[in-house]
């Protein structure tokens, strides 16, 4: 499904991702892990198209299509999904209007037809139920106002709308506790299916025992220096970053 | 500006309307006219040599002549027709029509005890004394010469007279037309409000004004408020005229101590458009919000004039002016606030935020403080830019992007705004009206505005 090779990227001149590999194959879920300032959301942040971002070298190939190519709301029509670390407010914008704008554009772009308001508000009511959201968020304006619990629910009932193919996610159990931690968790385990993928961004292995992944990879400096199974996840959890890095640098002198 | 001669069409004007429809004013307000013209006539019209109308050229209003009408009989205006303007239904709605009452198309019902409303044209004796007290007393004519031109053509017009202690729960709604019959031509109209809120009373007051058609006109208005102790008064003014008319608007409050004043001003219409907003904070613990959204587009002008005068120990000013500018439209926003040596413990806030939606438009905002005090806390920003980045990812990530993004990024920016205006059906009314001029340009998918709900203590 996703293919990333030799990527690198840079924001304001400063180089951050430098030789990216990664394949992520239909119904994985793969975690990226890796210490503070390592590029991991700046990974994410790449394959969603932020602006900010200059691309230097490599390719991702997505379903057979060069996504470097695609404006970043085209990726989202094409089925890519980034749940924010932080989620933007929008004042004034109700989330049903921001929900149901978004679900047709992508739609749109499947040549399926628009759900009007009525429709809609089914699907909405039952989406919500997945990730435990009061009704009241409906008509409430996108995320201001939230707590961060409520703007990281409100990410995940998102991409329950949106059923993306490859859904990323930034972080989402940054500032989260415990409850709010299962509940998000849980949503993103019930949209699992085997013909979408999951990347889970996080510096923490605590995400992890909810979400069980695939493959884990440890994010070093711009590179991925370490891949293996759950388990690793939980050998990092227990030895922090620095045994990584100890071994990398055993390498090198080696 | 070419040498036509405005100051003798309006001292002709005048000289016709002393004799002809004012002469059932009382003697003190033929004084105040007398004295208003000689004012307006030693100044003229302001160049743009001033540096208060530095940005603002009124040529266009100079070159026209208006004429003044006291008629308010137009078929076109029904109480339906008019009925489209009401923001709250248990409103107090006075019409007026190219200046004048009409009371055939106003919908009054009986207000609370202590609180009592009149036009200027109908004072009894009571209000007439209350009136003369008060009337033209806060409004420095010498300085600002569509004042004086009010004040020189002012027969007519609202005074809202609250009592110690009395409570207005339903909003009054002042609504002014600008209407012509095809055979006249361009119209004057001079409305003229009068807030007088005495210790511890409350209201809501809301001032629209509209266009009857698409015709030229020159609204020339004057409101004053004085607060008294402990008063509170929410004003919301409302232009939305089209987009051949001229409109100038002085605001002048005074506020005695622990006095609250939340003011809002929408500024949609207009060829030019200008509100001048003066406040001052003469008794202690005095606070007052000075808040505006203004939207241009094509041609227009759009200028907002703010001073807030910090007189009195521990007042709180807090000014939030946001603008939204399309085409060749150009903004001015000057706004001042000036703290006194005796006014310490002053709190002042003060921004203006300027959305540029093309690169034709363009904006000269000047915020400026003057402080003698040494201990307050006085702060003043101002931008200038285009689409929130953040925004706009965010909706891009979900799909959405091109002209429906602009409208979702535009009314967020609005929203900050509107959100700023404490009752609750002048903020739908405004909201309503802020989406519809955005469908113009940005088309029917632009959403109607919702908010969070932290400002809805008040109904």
């Amino acid at each position: 499904m996703l293919e990333i090779k030799n990527l690198h990227a840079s924001v304001n001149g400063k180089e951050i991702l430098k030789g990216i590999n990664l394949t992520v194959l239909a119904g994985e879920v793969h975690a990226i892990m890796g210490p503070n300032g390592s590029g991991k959301s700046t990974l994410a942040q790449v394959l969603a198209g932020h602006p900010a971002y200059e691309v230097t070298a490599g390719e991702v190939i997505y379903d057979g299509i060069n996504l470097l190519e695609l404006q970043p709301e085209a990726r989202a029509q094409a089925g890519i999904f980034l749940a924010f670390q932080y989620p933007v407010e929008i004042p004034g914008v109700s989330n049903s209007y921001f929900l149901k704008t978004g679900l047709n554009e992508i739609r749109k772009t499947k040549g399926l037809e628009e759900l009007d308001a009525m429709q809609f508000l089914k699907l909405l009511k039952e989406k919500m139920k997945i990730v435990e959201m009061d009704p009241s968020f409906i008509n409430r304006p996108v995320n201001e106002g939230y707590s961060g619990g409520e703007k990281k629910r409100n990410e995940i009932l998102q991409m329950a709308i949106l059923e993306p193919k490859l859904a990323i996610l930034d972080e989402t159990d940054s500032g989260l506790d415990i409850d709010a931690l299962q509940i998000v968790a849980e949503g993103v385990n019930k949209l699992k299916t085997p013909a979408n993928a999951s990347i889970v961004v996080t510096h923490y292995q605590r995400l992890l025992n909810y979400i069980v992944p695939d493959v884990v990879h440890v994010l070093v400096n711009g590179r991925i220096v370490k891949s293996g199974g759950k388990e690793l996840a939980m050998e990092l959890e227990e030895k922090g970053y620095d045994f990584i890095k100890d071994e990398i640098a055993e390498a090198q002198t080696a | 500006m070419e040498p036509r001669h405005t100051k003798e069409y309006y001292e002709n004007e005048h000289r016709r309307f002393e004799s002809n429809g004012a002469s059932g004013s009382p003697e003190w307000m033929k004084e105040l006219r007398t004295a208003a013209m000689a004012s307006f006539a030693a100044q003229g019209f302001p160049g743009s040599e001033k540096e208060e109308w530095r940005f603002t050229n009124i040529a266009p209003i100079a070159r026209q002549d208006f004429a003044y009408s006291p008629n308010t009989d137009y078929p076109a205006l029904t109480p339906d027709a008019i009925s489209g303007h009401a923001i709250d239904a248990n409103e107090h709605r006075f019409v007026f029509v190219n200046g004048h009452y009409s009371e055939r198309l106003s919908a009054v019902s009986s207000l609370p005890a202590h609180a009592s409303v009149c036009t200027l044209a109908s004072p009894d004796a009571h209000t007439n004394t209350e009136l003369q007290r008060h009337l033209a007393r806060h409004t420095d004519v010498r300085a600002n010469a569509f004042a004086a031109l009010n004040t020189a053509f002012l027969s007519d017009g609202l005074f809202i007279h609250l009592l110690p202690g009395a409570v207005v729960s339903s909003p009054i709604h002042i609504v002014n037309i600008a209407v012509h019959l095809p055979d006249e031509p361009a119209h004057v109209s001079y409305p003229r409000v009068m807030i007088a809120a005495g210790e511890n009373s409350t209201a809501t007051v809301i001032e629209s004004f509209y266009a009857g058609d698409e015709r030229m006109s020159f609204t020339d208005a004057v409101t004053e408020m004085t607060l008294g102790p402990g008063s509170s008064i929410d004003y919301v003014k409302i232009q939305d005229e089209n987009l051949n008319s001229f409109h100038m608007h002085t605001v002048t409050a005074v506020q005695q101590k622990e006095s609250r004043l939340n003011m809002f001003s929408l500024s949609l219409g207009g060829a030019i458009a200008r509100s001048e907003m003066r406040v001052g904070l003469e008794g202690e613990k005095s606070e007052c919000t000075v808040n505006g959204l203004y939207m241009a587009d094509g041609s227009q002008l759009t200028d907002h004039h703010t001073f807030i005068h910090h007189k009195a120990p521990a007042c709180a000013s807090h000014e939030l002016f946001k603008g939204i500018l399309d085409g060749s439209a150009r903004a001015v926003y000057t706004g001042k606030v000036y703290v006194d040596a005796i006014a310490q413990k002053t709190d002042s806030k003060q921004t203006n935020r300027n959305l540029m939606l093309s690169d034709t438009a363009s904006v000269d905002t000047q915020p400026q403080l003057e402080i003698f005090a040494d201990d307050v806390k006085c702060t003043h920003g101002t931008t200038v830019g285009g689409m929130n980045e953040g925004i706009v990812f965010y909706l891009k990530s979900r799909g959405i992007g091109g002209i429906t993004a602009r409208g979702i990024v535009t009314i967020g920016f609005a929203a900050e705004a509107t959100e700023k205006i404490a009752h609750v059906s002048s903020r739908s009314m405004v909201d309503a009206l802020v989406v519809t001029q955005l469908r113009k340009t940005l088309g029917n998918e632009v959403p109607e505005i919702v908010h969070s709900g932290k400002h809805d203590e008040k109904e």
